[in-house]
Order: C-alpha cells, then structure tokens, then sequence
C-alpha cells in the first residue's frame, strides 16, 4: 500500500483509515447488506462523536443531521442518492465520505463533463483485443459504474447534470433493472446487493443540462444548504484564505477580519434577498454568490494588497472582485447591483470607503 | 342507568375518581379519553375549562358545532380585553365533552372562570389556552414541560414528534388498559423536580380540586377528570382538606365576561403566538386520530395526491419509495415507528425532489390543514358584535335596512372616527357603508359620500369576521395583515392606503415590509411605477392623519431608487406601444417624485430621466417625454432643450420616431411652443419640409398630437404658427397691429390681471 503521507491528496478511506477501522470495530448493529458499517455508524463517521473506546470521530461534514440521516436512510433503501446545491456546499467531499464510509471505497467515480459519452457510465472496448479476438469478455473495459455492480461497491457520478442528457438516461436501466446487459457479448452484469449511485449536481449554474424526470424519479434528493449563518460562514472563509494562501504562498497580509465580514455580507445579502437586519429587501443577481465565490474575492483582494497595494486588505482591493461576481449578466444584475449600492450600502456610514470603492469600479 | 341520586347513600361503595391527564390537542390521548371513559361509564365529566363556560357545552348536542371551534372569553365593557380556548375535533377535552353530551351525562368545566382569568390578566389579548404557556423555549424548558410535558417527555426519549411517542411508547407497552395512571406517575416525578407553582398556578389547580369535591358531594360515584397531564398529579389520590383551597381562592378580583363558541381554523390552531393553540401540525394529528392502521402510508398517498393536484407527476411507486425511505429513517434514527419528521424529509426527499416550496404547500395544505369550524347561529352574539353595536351607537349611525346616504367631512372629528369604522368593516368584508366613488371625488379629499345599508346577511360577515379578533379596530387590522401575505405589489400599495384611511396604524408596518420585500424582488418595473403614487399619497395622507411616516418614506425612496435603477434597462428594446404605456407610468412616477419631494430621491430621478432623454436607441415617445419632463423641472435650459428638438427632428431620424418624439415632448400642454417661438420655429420647419410621403406618414400621429389639446390652446398655437409664417413679430394672444381696442371691453380683464399680479393702476 502506498504511503499516504507522500501523496498529494490522499482518498478519505486513507485518510481516515483509523476512523473508519475504530467505528466498524465499535459498531455492533445491524449492517445492511454489504455495508462496512451500520447506517447509524455512518452518520457517526460524517457528523462526528466519540466511540466508547475513546476513538474521536472528526466532523466530516458541518451542517444539519437530518439530511444526513436522510442521505443514509437512502442508500439503505437501495434508492440512488442525489446531492443538490449551488458551488462549494460540500456535495463532492459529503459523497466521497459517505462512499468510503459505506463500502470503504471511494474510487469508483464518474467525472461528469459535457465530453463524458457513454462508455464513462456502462463500458467500453479495449480496440487492439477487440480487434484480434472480436467481442470478448477480455475485451470489455469496464466502466466504475460497472465495477461497482459486480463488487456490490457505490459509484459515485459527479457534476451529473454536466452530462449530455442522452448519456445521462443510460444510468435509468442501471437504476431501475439493477443490471447492465451486454448485447454484444449477449450477456449482463446484475448488481450485486450493496450497489448504489450517489450523484451530485448543482442546479444553478450555467450550461446544466436538466434530468429527464425519468431519471430524476429514482434518485431522492437531498438538497445540501449554505451555511446558515454569517458567523459560520465568516469563519468558513476565513480559514479557507489562510490555507489557500499558504498554498499560493502569498505574502502575508495582516486580519482583515472586518473587510473578510463584509465581503461576506454582501454575498448573503444579495444571495438571500433581504439585509441582515431583515428591514431592507434587495433583488438577488443571476449568480450564485456562493461561499466558495466568497473566498475567491478575499484570496484576489490579498494578492492584490500584497503585490499592489500597501499590505493591508482595504476595501478598493475586494470590490473589483465583489463587482466581477455579482455582474454576471450585464442588465439586470447591474440593476440589482445599483440597487443594493445605492439602497443599502450607500446607507451605512462606516461603510463610506467601501461604497466610494464600488462607486469607481461600478461606473 | 347513571345513578343520579343527589344523596350518597351509606351502603355505596367509595366514589371513584378517575383522572385522566392527558397532552392539549393530542390525538393519542383523545383516543385514549375516549376508550377510558367508555370502559369508566362516569356519571359526571369534569373538563379543564373556563367554570362559567358550563352553559355553552350543551351547544354540542346536534350538530351545532363543528370543530375547529374556540370558546371566547371578552370582558363585557372592555371586549378587547379576551381570551380563547381553541378545541379541535382530536383534542381530549372535546372528546370528553362529546361523549358526555351524547349520553347525557353532566359535564363541566372545572378551571378558574375565565372572568377571574381575565382580571388576573390585563393584558389585551391572554394567549390561550392554558393561561399559563409563557413562550417556551423549547420542549425541555421549564415552562415548556409545564406547558406539554408529554412532549418534554418524549423529547427525552429522542422523539420530536410527542403522538408518535405516545404512539410507540405509552400505547403499546403499558398493560393497564388506559395509561393515565403511568402518565400520573411520570408527573409526579417532573413535578418534583419543577419549580413551585406560581400563585395563579396555585389557584387553579385549587380550583379544580374544589370542583372535584363539589362533584362528589353531589353525590356522584364515578366522577371522570379529564386536564393537563400537569394538573393530573395535584387531582389524583386522596384530596387535601377544603379548607386551604377554599383560602386561596377567597378575594379574587372578577369580571363581567361575555362568553361564546366562535368558529375557528386549522391554520389558527397552528400558530404559536396569539390565539394559537400552539400545534404546529393539526392537519397530521387530525390524520392520527382518525386513522389506526397504515398511519404513514396512508398519509403518504394524501401527500402525492395533493402534489398531483399541482401537476406534479407522482405515481404510486413514489409513494412506495417514500413510505420505505420514511421508515429507513426512523431506523437510523433508532425510533420504533416513523413521525411527521420522518414522512416530511421523505416527502421532500423522494416527493418534492429536494424542492422546498413544495414542501411548504404539502404543509399548508395536509399538515397544518384548511379545515374551517362551524358555529350555528342559535349561539350567542360575538364581542366584536357587541364593539360594532357600541360603537355605532356612539357614533350615531343607525343600522337601517333603508338605504341612508351619509356626507362625511372629515375635518370634523365625529366624522373622522365615522370613515375609519365604515373603512374598517369594508375591509372585514362587513358591507354596511358603500363609499360613492364618483359623489365623494367631485366634493374634494375632505369629504367621503358614503350609502348605509344593513343587510341581514351582513350579522353573518360579523361572525365570520369575529375570528379575527374581538374589535373592529383589532379585527381589521388582524384581517389586514393576513391579506398583506398574499397580495402582490399594487394590491399592498392598495391596502396600505386602505389601511391608513381605516386609521391600522399597527398593520402599516408589516404591510410596509410586505410591499418592500415585494418591490425587490418584482423584476416589472411597470409595476414598481403603479405602486409609488399610491405610497406617496399614503405619505401624505399620513402627514394629515398623524401616523408614524419615517417608515413609509424610507420604503417610498427605496422604491424610487429601485425605479432609478430598473427603468434604463426596462425601456430597453420595447415597441411604440409599449413605450407609450412606459409613458404613461414615467408621468405618473414623475407627479409621484414631485410630490414626495424629497431631495435626494428628486436628483436620482431627474439623473435616470435624463439618462433617457440621451439615449438614442429607445423610442421618440419617452426620449421626448423625458426632455419635456426635465425642461418643466427647469433641468434642461431652452437653448438646450432647443438644441435637442433640432437633432430629434433632423434628417438622421425616420419620420415616424420623429413624430413619435414630437407626440411625447408635446403631451399634456402645447402651449410650450406658443411661448417659445424659436421651438415652434424648429417643429414648424420640420413639419414644413417633411417629404410628402413621410408627412402622409405621420399625419394620423400629429394629429393626434395636437388633437389632444384643448381647442384654445390649439388655437393659439395656431395663431403663434401663422404669425411665424406671415413674419409678424408678435406675442402669444396678442392683438394685431391695428386693431382698435376697446376700453369698457378691456377695463374688465385689465383690472383682474392687475388684482392677480398685485398691481395698482
């Protein structure tokens, strides 16, 4: 086995091997089929807890336990499991644990690209056999959708509906037959008990294409959130641009915790339609104004302080980028920006520096 | 046969008590009250209620009343003063009441009377209920395990949905065939550990127990109490002496209530706060006591057929999937049997695809409900009945089944308070005045022309308004901000000012919220335009009438900053026609901008309108419209505004904007180019060498244009138009050289032009 420490980014059953070996250790209920833990031992491993033996399960996922109890719930119906939200809500890394927490491996992914064909999802050929020896079994590639249903393992498809629909429906026949027949070689592989689909999608960026609603019928869906308030998001971001900016190695540039929870506001507001103080509401822009937006503007306004400006992260340094992801569409989210400058910002006196800043890069 | 005999005989056995402790409004113990009381056989039932309610429990005989229903508690002098108590088809109480009137057996309330509650309390309006349900902070609070300590119960079994607790737990493992006496028994441990009763606490529970002996003086021998499983502990057993009762009870201050069973809502019953009972869910618990078997699937299928009722493609397979998801999870949530938690992550997940508006209309439709309660009209009047009588009478109105036209001016005070009740009743649906739109327009702001009518329909608007509250000045403005959630943007501005000439001056807040929420997120700048000159005006309105005004003018600006920032884009790549309606709302906002006169919102508007006059790509019709509106507001100087006409009007432009540009410039007043000649010179030149067949073109526009103004101005644009032609230099109106006045003709207007201008001859 290869040591996990060398490798850039280790899967999360490397990772949290130890967890993972403590919990099915501890767990004495009921195991679904082929699970490696019981339901309730899975939602232990993603929300947390400690185990009778004094083994500390880390927080994997940080949000509300109900949709992760409803995501596990899922899996063990054998209904395939969806994860909706807007960018940078977790979806990825919540199906990566769920998938090693379950079958103990994460791997058996699917990458959904506008490019991804068919054979990413059911199975492909590998031509030099192919050709010498026609249609074999030897012959067939197959895909980790594939792999999964003989090894009673989970896929895992990301980015689904960046997928062409017509490429997407081939998961209907996996989903509902549980089988993926073969017509060439006139054979078929059954899932095995313990297969299942987690997919992930968000629904607001651009270039998606819809599910069909016949597959969107054998998925249930759980809809992953932002965070819930501004003090977790605050911090959210805050810890995200001192890690990316060690990353990038950025120089230094002192807290700005007060430019840091302003950018954040803004995004709130103008993401949930209405100020803080809830007196104001404000028109949300077509963008998605996600977190992970939200740390982007910061980690761009220290670059620029740090390279251009005087060190310190002031208010002219973030609004070019606040005014980049706000303005997605030209006309009406220049609208909904003026509106929010003039109707709200420009309100807030200690605000002054900051609307004087968008002002310029506005007009 | 009971046996009713008023004097306990020597031989009888000792009188049995039961005491039946049950959760407020849960189905799981009606059911269980009502099993109980069948197998007891009472010969009296005793309810926790209001004493002095007693004669109102023979109104359900029949089919009098139909739940939800809430008994009403008003002091007589004061009905704004009052309280509820809210009964639902499911609540054990109800139950209780039923089963002793169908059977005649005497029933009773046994709590304090609400008159003493009411005295106790001054506040307006005493939540529900049990009076003492502080807002609790959660089931396992202090005063939320008084309140339901069932729930504190279950919530300490992990369960968050106490029916299915009592569903899982107190049903199916107690062997005793009714479970009040473990209920008692966990009481009195939750009692033990509870702070002491406070003093009104104290009293009722006194209160009860009086009752109780007063019961078994009678002469009853199986004597059912049906209360708050909190009270059970403090009525069960071997009661203390009277005497330290009958102590605290002696004194109590009391008033004159009217009492009465008004009908109620599910939705009502739901909130938490007011007149709630403080269920969030009466549509599921309705579900649990009606339905044994299948609980979940059965729920289920309501649900997917409710969601089908919105087109929504939900086949049984769905539902299949739902109801095992929902039972999936009660187990990862190690509970025996799935609850409204359960079945609605099930519903949203499986049902809804991840959808919450959808869960929230599966919610208000199935689990809170719509059920509307019944109260036949043999019940006694309402307080807000009683309000209108009182207050008409000191108004002097009388309700005449002859139509009666009345004349307000509202610079009298009698008068004032006249329009705010007949406003008041109008939006309670209670038509008794009709306000003449047209008589009361043609006589000025001041005055309302009003028509009353009582209909005798009109009594039962007045019980149907009763559930709103218990005055009409409560009631209206309870009902005004219930319809302020639903309406769109022109409806609020519309019911704002409403509101205000009602004088609710408590609705106008919330009203004001709703139109601000409205107005961010209503992309038709249209309808933004509609809704400013309602809200200046309600401005205004509320300058004369006193009310509170930074509020309204802090939502006013706002709009006219949503307007400044929208309109641009909206004019953007319309037609003609509707850049003629734009017009329409530029000129509306404009007078609305002017008479708001605010400062800051005038610049910004004045700023967007001439962002419009410079903008070559939108149609003539608000271009000129705009340059016309800025040079009126002295924006724009003539030789400017000169300039413009000149290059709108240029070879450049195709004929038809161009007339569409005169056609905008020129509305609502020619008399402009009568003043100014070098204007009329630059449109007379343009009209003069448009080639023949742009001028056939654009004659039906012109004349349409100058058609529309009155014939004197026309003509004297006429006149200044001919001058220009014959050369003659004169000004606008001015007699030809050559003409001989004269001077008994002219002494007249001379001298009223010099009173007007203040001059002496």
């Amino acid at each position: 086995m290869t040591d996990t420490a060398d490798l850039l980014r280790p899967h999360a059953e490397q990772a949290f091997a130890h967890e993972l070996a403590a919990l099915a250790a501890a767990d004495d209920r009921p195991r679904p089929p082929a699970w490696h833990l019981s339901p309730w031992a899975v939602v232990t491993y993603l929300l947390g807890g400690a185990l009778a033996d004094g083994t500390v399960i880390s927080p994997k996922y940080v949000g509300p336990r109900r949709l992760v109890e409803v995501a596990v719930a899922t899996l063990a119906t054998d209904r395939a499991l969806l994860l909706l939200g807007v960018p940078g809500t977790a979806k990825t890394w919540v199906s990566e644990h769920l998938a090693a927490a379950v079958c103990g491996r994460s791997t058996l992914v699917v990458q959904g690209t506008s490019g991804t064909g068919e054979d990413a999802i059911r199975y492909g050929w590998n031509y030099a056999r192919l050709l010498a020896e026609g249609p074999t079994q030897a012959a067939v590639v197959p895909s980790p959708v594939m792999t999964a249903m003989r090894e009673a393992s989970i896929a895992r498809v990301e980015e689904l509906t960046r997928i062409p629909s017509d490429v997407q429906d081939a998961l209907i026949t996996i989903l509902s037959e549980k089988s993926l027949p073969v017509p060439e070689l006139g054979t078929e592989v059954q899932a095995a008990k313990g297969f299942n689909v987690i997919a992930t999608a968000n629904d607001r960026d651009r270039g998606v294409n819809e599910l069909s609603s016949a597959l969107r019928r054998r998925f249930n869906t759980v809809v992953l959130p932002l965070p819930a308030t501004a003090a977790e998001e605050i911090d959210i971001v805050t810890r995200r641009v001192a890690q990316l900016g060690k990353a990038l190695e950025l120089p230094p540039v002192p807290a700005a915790a007060e430019e840091i929870a302003r950018v954040v506001t803004v995004f709130r507001e103008l993401r949930s339609g209405r100020t803080e103080d809830g007196r104001t509401a404000v028109k949300s822009p077509s963008g998605t104004m996600s977190t992970a937006e939200a740390i982007s503007v910061v980690t761009n306004g220290l670059a620029l302080a740090a390279h251009f400006g005087d060190g310190v992260l002031r208010s002219s340094d973030v609004a070019a980028g606040i005014l980049g992801a706000v303005v997605k569409d030209p006309s009406s989210d220049t609208v909904a920006w003026t509106e929010y400058l003039e109707a709200v910002v420009r309100e807030r006196r200690d605000w002054a520096d900051f609307y004087r800043a968008c002002r310029e890069v506005t007009a | 046969m009971t046996d009713l005999s008023p004097v306990p005989s020597a031989t009888a056995a000792a009188p049995r008590v039961e005491v039946m402790g049950v959760r407020h409004h849960g189905p799981g113990s009606a059911r269980a009250v009502a099993r109980a009381l069948d197998e007891l056989e009472p010969d009296v039932v005793l309810v926790e209620g209001p004493a002095d309610c007693d004669h109102l429990i023979e109104f359900l005989t029949g089919a009098r009343l139909t739940p939800p229903v809430a008994l009403l508690a008003a002091v007589a002098d004061d009905p704004g003063t009052s309280a509820f108590w809210p009964f639902a088809s499911f609540s054990p109480e109800w139950q209780a009441l039923r089963w002793a009137t169908e059977r005649g057996v005497p029933a009773r309330f046994i709590d304090l009377p609400a008159g003493v509650t009411l005295a106790a309390r001054p506040a307006a309006v005493v939540p529900v209920e049990d009076e003492d349900d502080e807002q609790d902070d959660g089931p396992t609070s202090p005063a939320g395990v008084r309140h339901d300590p069932i729930a504190a119960l279950a919530a300490a079994g992990g369960y968050d949905d106490p029916e299915r607790w009592w569903e899982d737990v107190v049903e199916s493992r107690t062997e005793h065939p009714t479970p009040f006496s473990s209920i008692t028994a966990a009481m009195v441990e939750l009692r033990a550990a509870a702070p002491e009763l406070d003093a009104h606490e104290a009293r009722r529970e006194a209160h009860m127990r009086q009752q109780v002996r007063a019961a078994l003086k009678a002469g009853h021998q199986r004597v059912a109490v049906v209360c708050g499983a909190w009270h059970a502990p403090a009525l069960s057993g071997k009661l203390p002496p009277a005497t330290g009762d009958a102590k605290l009870l002696a004194g109590m201050p009391r008033k004159k209530v009217t009492l009465t069973w008004v009908p109620w809502t599910a939705s009502r019953l739901a909130r938490a706060a007011g007149y709630g009972a403080g269920i969030t869910s009466p549509g599921w618990y309705e579900h649990l006591f009606t339905t044994q078997d299948d609980v979940i699937a059965s729920w289920l299928v309501q649900v997917g057929a409710a969601l089908r009722d919105k087109d929504l493609p939900v086949s049984s397979a769905h539902v299949i999937e739902a109801v095992r998801l929902a039972d999936a999870l009660a187990t990862v949530r190690g509970r025996h049997v799935a609850g409204l938690a359960e079945v609605t992550e099930a519903t949203r997940a499986v049902l809804c695809d991840g959808d919450d508006s959808l869960v929230q209309h599966v919610t208000a439709q199935l689990v809170v409900g719509e059920r509307l309660g019944e109260v036949a009209a043999d019940v006694p009047t309402v307080p807000l009945d009683a309000d209108l009588r009182a207050t008409a009478k000191r108004l002097r109105l009388a309700f005449s089944a002859a139509p009666k036209a009345l004349d307000l001016d509202l610079r009298r005070d009698t008068d004032l308070v006249r329009s705010r009740l007949l406003h008041r009743l109008t939006l309670l649906g209670i038509g008794w005045g009709d306000l003449d739109a047209a008589r009361s327009r043609s006589t000025g702001t001041f005055r309302e022309a009003w028509t009353l009518l009582w209909r005798p329909e009109l009594s039962v608007a007045v019980v149907e308004a009763a559930q709103w509250g218990t005055t009409v000045q409560s009631a209206a403005t309870a009902r005004c901000i219930e319809r302020a959630a639903t309406g769109d943007l022109s409806e609020l501005t519309a019911l704002l000012e409403v509101a205000l000439l009602a004088d609710l001056p408590a609705a106008a807040s919330p009203l004001l919220t709703r139109v601000d929420e409205q107005a961010a997120h209503d992309g038709d700048i249209a309808r933004l335009m509609a809704a400013l000159p309602p809200l200046v005006r309600a401005h205004r309105y509320s300058d004369v009438r006193g009310t509170s005004t930074a509020e309204l003018a802090r939502v006013t600006d706002s709009l006219v900053v949503r307007i400044c920032a929208g309109l641009p884009a909206a004019v953007t790549g319309i037609d003609d026609d509707a850049a003629t309606v734009m017009r329409g709302h530029v000129d509306a906002t404009h007078a609305a901008v002017r008479l708001r006169a605010d400062d800051d919102g005038t610049r910004t508007w004045h700023a967007t309108l001439r962002a419009l006059a410079d903008r070559p790509d939108i149609s003539g019709a608000l271009t000129g419209r705009a340059t016309r509106l800025l040079l009126d507001a002295g924006e724009l100087d003539v030789a400017d505004v000169r300039a413009r006409v000149g290059v709108h009007l240029s070879y450049g432009t195709p004929a038809r904007a161009q007339a569409a540009w005169v056609d905008g410039f020129l509305a609502g007043g020619g008399l402009l180019l009568a003043h100014d000649r070098a204007l009329l010179a630059v449109v007379d030149d343009w009209v003069a060498t448009l080639p023949a067949a742009a001028f056939t073109d654009v004659l039906p526009m012109l004349r349409r244009t100058f058609g529309a103004m009155p014939p004197a101005e026309r003509r004297n644009v006429g006149d200044a138009a001919r001058a220009l032609t014959t050369g003659t230099i004169t000004g606008a109106g001015a007699a030809p050289p050559g003409t001989v006045l004269d001077p008994d003709l002219v002494a007249g207007p001379v001298r009223t032009v010099a009173l007007l201008l203040g001059a002496r001859l």
